[in-house]
């Protein structure tokens, strides 16, 4: 008997102790209506899809429907810039990538402050990258890769997603402390770029852990280094590149943005459910298909995403003006 | 062959096939077009293939080939003609499509359902009044109960009525 | 064995509930698609491609190429009961069937075509499993000189294959590579002939020209003439054929299986010749050929087991190479590129149960097409009474619906408007739209290979010389237009001489 009244007991403190917060953040109704997440690329990108889980996800736990809304062109700019004049009511928000952060220096005419001019919300993903060889690649280690790339700088070829992509950006910090301008092939994703790396089509390619682990795993490929400070559990005998290239250090990420000026509780609301998002098992299962992971929680804050921002926006600034690539 | 008679007097130059003498015309125009709009674009080397180059290629190719079209319809009579035109179609389907495009987020799917139905049907001159107006109805309940409940699309439904 | 395990694991994959009942929603809409003339499975699959958000990519893949093959029998039926084509793959079984029908032997027609259906699909679908494989790995050497040759062969393909004068063909292709070089350059991110439009700096959208073209512009057509439909007054008959006929049957559906899986991996469509070639086969192969078009049984069982087993392999090259042979796959990528899986080799090691689920599901949804089409044939016949004053305007709201949903945006609904415009121009002037919606699909990937190419070989053009593969299959191109153009030309030189 005792029993079953103490179970009741600590049942009911917990269903307090669980409705509590949410009743507190409850004062204000937020959400009434749908939300709009803008993606400011073309429906079908991975960008879109890490959108859509997350929107799925968040409609969970806002009880309103995120509508996702694409609007593509000028590298994402179009969109953002959509974002950041429309009213902060919560009710316009925005998911994108590493490429707000490089906007301001590959569009001069940007009309808007990419870290001013935007609420910072939190980081969705962030994923570690590999430097990465064709198998067929004599070359046996790091230090033995920048060697050949350095002496035979006009034979090597590169593949990457696009200007602007993570996959072109970390080749651009590459060539820019090794001080050699290598050819670039562009493609439309690292998916693509990937086969024609298997096929040997070309040389070298910066590429996320997900998309290469196995691939090196399997020999098909040669890995040599890690983007990161650190080494990277998925790849324990990759070096960081940082011991050759001193602070070296790029990876992948999304984050979710809002405009400028939202109210407390209603940038609270928007925050918790993204956590929520990030740990339900169906986004982080579809993220792993996807090829990308979502961020260590403790980065999923609009302080850790202000300051990241900050960070890559004045690094890329440098790196891009000094690689003299434009956007437009 | 060339012993036969030669005919006196100069070959008949006439059109015979107005159908390809029309989409000849259409297409050298729009390669024009494309060529001037494409015009201002970097061309880039063939090592770094700039904008310019395949829209340039292309638009003048296609020049070509609408060249050559013309060229046929002087020879061959074609396959086809261009018949008549179904302007009242035309006009009632486009204005549905338009109608649907501007009502669907203000007002919702339970008006530009019905609404796109009873224009698209105007196009029809058999469509019968009272079948159009069921109709109608009748379709705004299967598409919001099959896109709004079991798909669950974000389409609003009244936003004027219910604010979703 | 490796493709005993592999087949297994699709099997298993394609047996779960959830991608039993999608398959059978996907045969089931392909079949009601591909019955009612007017409304074909591209713009069915572009309409119905957002709600595929919601599921797994597997899944959603499954449904959607049920649609694709489910929509061949359909289309079927309606050539053999009204003498109308549902789809254009089915022109040829209209010819014998629809004979056959008129002497009160619909039933036995509609049987066979069934039968033979099934057995191509059964046929083909063990095919693409042998083929999965050895092509993943011919794949990984294919280089972008390599993709960039293919691809010109299927454009050649396209043009050789397509309906009307070969001039015409060639340049609705040119215009859709055209059309496809509008938007915001790849690689560069300039923007190209956009008239300073900011929806166009993406891109003309495919499922919109798509949808446009094929959906509303071919209502539009329609809508010119009174509508004539004679549904069959006579009895369908025993739709079991008899051992007779199922015995004079038997090698036309082995070789038009054998045509159709063959035909339909070639790029640029090599599925749509395949119920032609079929036919011709036949008539030859007949002892008193003037029996074709007056209902002879094998005229029906060839070609329409060559349509389903081209439509099936027709898939081989979309997942292995990445390259979409007809419009329908160039959805199938979009669908697959929304779901984060990239067609081309690496599908079946990354997404190795989409892979084999799909190649299984195709043979369970061949399965379930029997059973819809026999059976619930009376369900199709009722569905052909309903006149097309009451259809079409359904399939204006759901297009529209449809393209709203992909983006949420209300301009995609007017593009439509625009693509539909512009489709009906282009068929009024007597060009194929088809060949047009290849070039845009292929010319994008094509101005991509040319410069990865290139710029691998430091800008010179001997790389498509140097490597084998981009070679010989240039030379299969240039002697494709050769036989396409050279009896036009020789035509054209006799209409001079005559004068």
């Amino acid at each position: 008997m005792g029993f079953t009244r103490r179970a009741a007991m600590i049942g009911a403190i917990a269903a307090t102790t669980a409705i509590l917060p949410n009743w507190a953040v409850a004062q204000s109704n937020f959400p009434t209506k749908p939300i709009t997440l803008i993606v400011p690329a073309a429906a079908g990108g991975p960008t879109d899809t890490v959108a859509r889980l997350i929107a799925e996800s968040m409609t969970k736990t806002l009880g309103q429907t995120v509508i996702v809304e694409n609007v593509g062109g000028a590298g994402g700019t179009i969109g953002m810039g959509r974002v950041a004049k429309s009213a902060p009511d919560g009710y316009t928000i925005a998911v994108w990538h590493i490429a707000h952060a490089t906007a301001p220096a590959l569009y001069e005419n940007l009309k808007y402050n990419v870290v001013q001019d935007f609420d910072h919300l939190g980081r969705i993903t962030d994923v570690p990258m590999t430097l990465v060889s064709k198998e067929s690649l004599p070359t046996k280690n790091l230090k033995e890769l920048l060697h050949w790339i350095r002496t035979d700088k006009e034979k090597v070829t590169y593949g990457h997603a696009g200007i602007g992509s993570a996959a072109h950006l970390c080749m651009l910090i590459l060539m820019n402390d090794l001080r050699v301008q290598l050819k670039g092939i562009s493609y439309r994703g690292t998916g693509p770029a990937m086969n024609d790396l298997l096929g040997g089509q070309f040389d070298i390619m910066c590429d996320q852990t997900t998309n290469t682990t196995n691939q090196i795993k399997d020999g098909k490929i040669k890995g040599y280094a890690v983007t990161t400070k650190t080494k990277v559990n998925s790849v324990p005998n990759l070096p960081p590149l940082n011991t050759e290239l001193k602070g070296f250090e790029v990876s992948a990420w999304h984050a979710m943005w809002a405009p400028k000026g939202l109210p407390k509780d209603v940038s609270a609301k928007l925050v918790a459910a993204l956590q929520a998002a990030l740990k339900d098992p169906k986004v982080v299962e579809r993220f792993a298909s996807l090829g990308t992971e979502p961020v260590d929680p403790k980065q999923v804050t609009p302080d850790a995403l202000r300051t990241h921002l900050s960070i890559e926006v004045q690094r890329w600034g440098d790196v891009i003006k000094r690689a003299g690539v434009k956007g437009n | 062959m060339g012993t036969s008679n030669p005919t006196p007097g100069r070959p008949e130059l006439s059109v015979k096939s107005w159908q390809d003498f029309i989409g000849g015309c259409t297409v050298v125009v729009a390669a024009v077009f494309a060529l001037w709009l494409g015009w201002k674009l970097p061309f880039g080397s063939f090592d770094g293939i700039g904008p310019g180059m395949m829209p340039r290629a292309v638009a003048l190719l296609l020049g070509i080939l609408g060249f050559l079209l013309i060229l046929a319809s002087f020879l061959n009579s074609g396959e086809g003609a261009i018949g008549s035109i179904a302007w009242r179609g035309l006009i009632f389907v486009l204005a549905a499509i338009v109608v649907f495009a501007f009502s669907v987020r203000p007002l919702g799917l339970l008006v530009a359902a019905p609404i796109t139905i009873l224009i698209s049907s105007l196009s029809n001159r058999e469509s019968k009044p009272v079948e159009i107006i069921a109709f109608s109805i009748a379709m705004t309940v299967v598409s919001i109960a099959l896109f709004k409940f079991v798909l669950q699309l974000p389409i609003p439904l009244a936003p004027w009525l219910l604010g979703y | 064995m490796d493709l005993v395990a592999n087949l297994a694991q699709g099997f298993a994959t394609a047996a779960t509930p959830s991608n039993l009942l999608l398959c059978f929603v996907g045969c089931f809409i392909g079949t009601l698609v591909g019955v009612l003339p007017g409304v074909g499975p591209i713009a069915t699959i572009a309409m119905l491609m957002p709600l595929t958000y919601k599921f797994d990519p597997t899944g959603a893949i499954i449904m959607l190429a049920g649609i694709y093959y489910g929509a061949q029998y359909g289309g079927s039926t309606t050539a053999i009961l009204i003498n109308v084509p549902g789809e254009s793959s089915s022109v040829v079984t209209a010819l014998d069937g629809h004979a056959m029908a008129k002497t009160g032997r619909a039933g036995a027609a509609l049987g066979i075509a069934a039968i033979g259906s099934f057995a191509a699909g059964t046929v083909a679908t063990v095919f693409i499993a042998l083929l999965g494989v050895p092509m993943t790995k011919l794949a990984l050497l294919f280089g972008p000189a390599d993709y960039f040759a293919l691809m010109v062969l299927g454009l050649a393909l396209a043009v050789m294959l397509a309906r009307g004068p070969v001039l015409k063909a060639l340049i609705m292709i040119v215009v859709g590579v055209l059309l496809s070089t509008i938007g915001q350059d790849a690689e560069t991110s300039d923007e190209r002939l956009t008239l300073g439009i900011e929806s166009l700096a993406d891109g003309i959208d495919f499922a919109v020209l798509a949808m446009g073209v094929f959906g509303v512009a071919e209502i539009i057509r329609n809508l010119e003439s009174v509508e004539k439909r004679d549904v069959l007054k006579a009895k369908i008959g025993k739709l079991l054929p008899t051992i007779a006929e199922l015995r004079q049957s038997f090698w036309p559906i082995a070789r038009g299986t054998g045509l159709g899986s063959i035909l339909g991996i070639l790029p640029g469509n090599g599925a749509t010749l395949a119920p032609f070639a079929s036919y011709t086969l036949e008539k030859k192969l007949a002892d008193d050929p003037t029996r074709f078009g007056k209902g002879a049984i094998e005229g029906v069982a060839g070609p329409e087991s060559a349509n389903n087993a081209g439509a099936q392999t027709s898939f081989v090259p979309l997942l292995t190479l990445g390259i979409p042979p007809n419009a329908v796959m160039a959805l199938l990528v979009g669908a697959m590129t929304i779901h984060g899986v990239i067609p081309g080799p690496q599908v079946m090691t990354k997404n190795s149960e989409l892979f084999w689920g799909l190649i299984a599901s195709m043979w369970v949804g061949n399965l379930m097409l029997l059973v819809i089409n026999l059976p619930l044939i009376g369900l199709w016949v009722r569905l052909l009474k309903v006149p097309y004053r009451i259809l079409f305007p359904s399939i204006i709201l759901f297009c529209c619906i449809g393209i709203y949903s992909i983006n949420n945006n209300p301009d995609d609904v007017l593009a439509i408007g625009a693509a539909s415009i512009f489709g009906y121009v282009i068929i009024k002037l007597g060009f194929e739209p088809a060949p047009m919606l290849l070039g845009f699909v292929l010319g994008k990937l094509m101005e991509e290979k040319l410069r990865q190419a290139l710029g691998i070989s430091r800008g010179s053009f001997y790389v498509f010389l140097e490597r084998p593969i981009a070679l010989a299959l240039l030379i299969g191109a240039v002697i494709i237009v050769f036989v396409a153009v050279l009896p036009m030309v020789r035509k054209r030189r006799e209409e001079a001489f005559q004068e």
